[in-house]
């Protein structure tokens, strides 16, 4: 099974972010896949990167690998690289590793838009 | 009696040796030189002799060549005519040998004292060779009838005991063909023909239905008795019943017509390979056992039913069995349970269990031939006291997985490709598939990248296998020693981005799996690593 990627750019009517959903398997042969994809996204014009990971069944370290770096690229003071929807398998890698600072896995829609919204209201605040 | 006195004419007509007596042997038995020569000679023309001058000579003789009758003294220096008898009355070989003692006693109490050791005749002396001639003559037609009369029933019980034995079903593997289950069953009868049963049938569907069971009493009754439950039963489980369903039909049934009140006690199952559930109902009959793939012997306990011919229209519970790869389900009847040693001592359940518990079973048949040869060792010899049934399902385990995995990143993700349609063969839970196919990312791409270096044509091996309650993975590479479990653990929580994360995949794969081991063996670089299946 391979990597399907789609990316959505200006998600959540917010210019600076972008929704990518991701199905099938994040493995180390389709990570490059991947990292080919971001790679013209991550020029420091983004904020956030959201990843839509319903439909993600596998990932391992070299797929962990591709999102630290896609979050180093994001000179972000308020968003982030931002996971939802992910599988069981999934959210118990994310476990294992722990805390990557910047990587936020949310445990559901709302609390990621919960989270964009008080981004949003910072941004509008002038912080 | 009539009956039984014409078909012995019949078989003794058939032998033409019968009325022949000059091949029966007369063993004399005397420590009187002259005694002797006279006793040979008045015989000599008619049967074939042996001479014994001595008891202990006489007891080893018989022993070895038992003869058709014994002209037996009863003053002996060495050992008396009494003992001899007596002994010679203990010993299968020689218990149904006619004794006749020859004797200057001739008290009555001397009689009765040899009546009671196991004569057959008392003739004192001086005697009328005549008369000592008609009695032999007499007693070895006797025997001729005697041994005559036997042989035919034991043969008539040999071709039932085929018989009996041709209806217990011996093709297990055709039977057990695409139920994901394997199955083997012996039954011993105590007597040449047996109340004991078993039944295996292939359903509809891939299942198996299997049945042990065991009719009241022993010998030829309970053989027709059991050839009576035995056609029923298969009408029934051929007709699909479940089976608390077959055995409430099956008491019905027996009860109908049976005017002797005989009964029978059985467990009956019907067991899904493929889902890995065993259903089964009781009659009166032992508790089955599971022996689990890890050796664990337990007796499965669940509501008992009572015995099937004896009160029409009863219901009977039923219970049951998560079945894993590679356990066992084992059913038996009571001569398992209630065999006994020479000291009279019963195998007994702990006996069933100790005879399982801690047995890695390689097959069905494994199981039950360590179980059969352990009641039989218990009994050291003893005669079985009852019939002994013994049947085991065991589900299948797949082969375990083997791969030569060339030494490239597409390959390792193949080869998790494989592992994760190997694990759905061997019913290994989802979620332990998704962690051993994680770890063998992990390792996989480790030896790719650092010991094998990708270099073309090399390989690297994998092995997949079940073993108790774990999985264990098997990964070797030839690359120089190295020892990822050594690894430091990434640095991860810190704020420090710049840092590249060595380590993580490692970090994985200890994460996931339950225990990990590694060693250099042979040249080669071996991990170990171990996931827990029982929902941990």
């Amino acid at each position: 099974m391979s990597l399907r990627i789609e990316i959505d750019r200006n998600a959540a009517g917010a210019e600076r972010t972008a929704r990518i959903h991701l199905a099938g398997r994040l493995d180390t042969v389709t990570s490059a896949q991947l990292e080919k994809e971001l790679d013209p996204m991550l020029d420091g014009r983004l904020d956030s990167l959201i990843f839509d990971l319903a439909g993600l069944e596998f990932i391992s370290s070299a797929g962990i690998r591709v999102l630290v770096h896609a979050r180093k690229s994001i000179q972000a003071q308020h968003g982030g690289v931002l996971m939802v929807n992910a599988q069981p398998q999934i959210v118990k890698v994310f476990e294992i590793i722990k805390a990557l600072p910047g990587l936020t896995v949310f445990e559901s829609e709302a609390e990621l838009d919960q989270y964009l919204a008080e981004m949003q209201r910072r941004v509008q605040e002038g912080r | 009696m009539l009956q039984s006195a014409s078909v012995s004419t019949s078989a003794v007509g058939s032998r033409p040796s019968l009325m022949d007596l000059s091949e029966r042997r007369v063993l004399i038995v005397d420590d009187t030189r002259a005694e002797v020569d006279l006793l040979v000679s008045a015989l000599k023309g008619d049967y074939r002799l042996s001479v014994a001058l001595g008891g202990q000579a006489a007891l080893g003789l018989a022993e070895k060549h038992p003869p058709d009758l014994i002209l037996l003294d009863v003053v002996m220096p060495d050992l008396d005519g009494f003992e001899v008898c007596r002994r010679l009355r203990e010993n299968a070989a020689t218990r149904d040998i006619p004794i006749v003692f020859l004797t200057a006693l001739d008290e009555v109490s001397s009689k009765t004292e040899g009546f009671e050791a196991g004569a057959t005749d008392y003739i004192t002396k001086p005697f009328e060779m005549l008369e000592v001639k008609a009695r032999v003559r007499s007693l070895l037609k006797a025997k001729a009838y005697n041994d005559a009369f036997r042989e035919m029933v034991a043969d008539e019980l040999r071709v039932a005991r085929n018989i009996q034995s041709s209806t217990l079903p011996h093709d297990f593997r055709a039977r057990s063909a695409g139920t994901g289950l394997e199955v083997y069953a012996v039954m011993e009868p105590a007597r040449e023909v047996g109340g004991d049963l078993y039944e295996v049938l292939c359903l509809p569907g891939g299942r198996l239905f299997a049945a042990v069971g065991d009719v009241s009493g022993k010998g030829i009754p309970a053989a027709m008795f059991m050839m009576v439950a035995t056609a029923l039963l298969r009408v029934a489980a051929r007709d699909g019943l479940e089976a608390p369903e077959l055995i409430a039909r099956l008491n019905d049934q027996l009860c109908e017509d049976n005017p002797t009140s005989m009964f029978v006690t059985l467990t009956c199952a019907v067991v899904d390979g493929a889902a890995g559930t065993a259903r089964y109902a009781i009659a009166g009959h032992p508790a089955p056992a599971l022996l689990t793939a890890g050796g664990e012997a337990r007796l499965l306990g669940g509501d008992l039913g009572t015995i099937a011919g004896v009160e029409p229209g009863l219901a009977f519970p039923s219970a049951t069995l998560e079945l894993a790869p590679g356990d066992t389900f084992v059913l038996y009847s009571d001569g398992v349970t209630e065999s006994f040693d020479p000291a009279g001592r019963a195998f007994g359940e702990s006996g069933l269990l100790a005879a399982l518990h801690g047995v890695r079973a390689t097959s069905a048949r494994d199981v039950v031939e360590r179980l059969l040869e352990a009641v039989r060792a218990s009994a050291a010899g003893a005669e079985p006291s009852d019939d002994i049934a013994i049947l085991a399902v065991r589900r299948a385990l797949p082969a375990p997985l083997d791969l030569a995995v060339p030494a490239d990143r597409h390959a390792v993700v193949d080869a998790t490709a494989r592992l994760r349609a190997w694990c759905r063969t061997a019913a290994i839970p989802e979620d332990a598939a998704d962690d051993l196919a994680l770890a063998l990312e992990e390792v996989g791409v480790n030896v790719v990248v650092h010991a094998l270096r990708e270099r073309p044509g090399a390989q690297f091996r994998v092995r997949l296998r079940r073993e108790g309650t774990e999985a264990v993975l098997e990964i070797r590479d030839t690359g120089p020693p190295f020892n990822p479990l050594e690894a430091p653990p990434p640095v991860i929580a810190g704020s420090h981005e710049n840092q590249p994360l060595g380590g993580l995949g490692i970090h994985l794969v200890r994460g996931v799996m339950t225990r990990a081991a590694w060693t250099f063996d042979g040249g080669e670089n071996v991990l170990i690593l171990a996931r827990a299946l029982d929902g941990r």
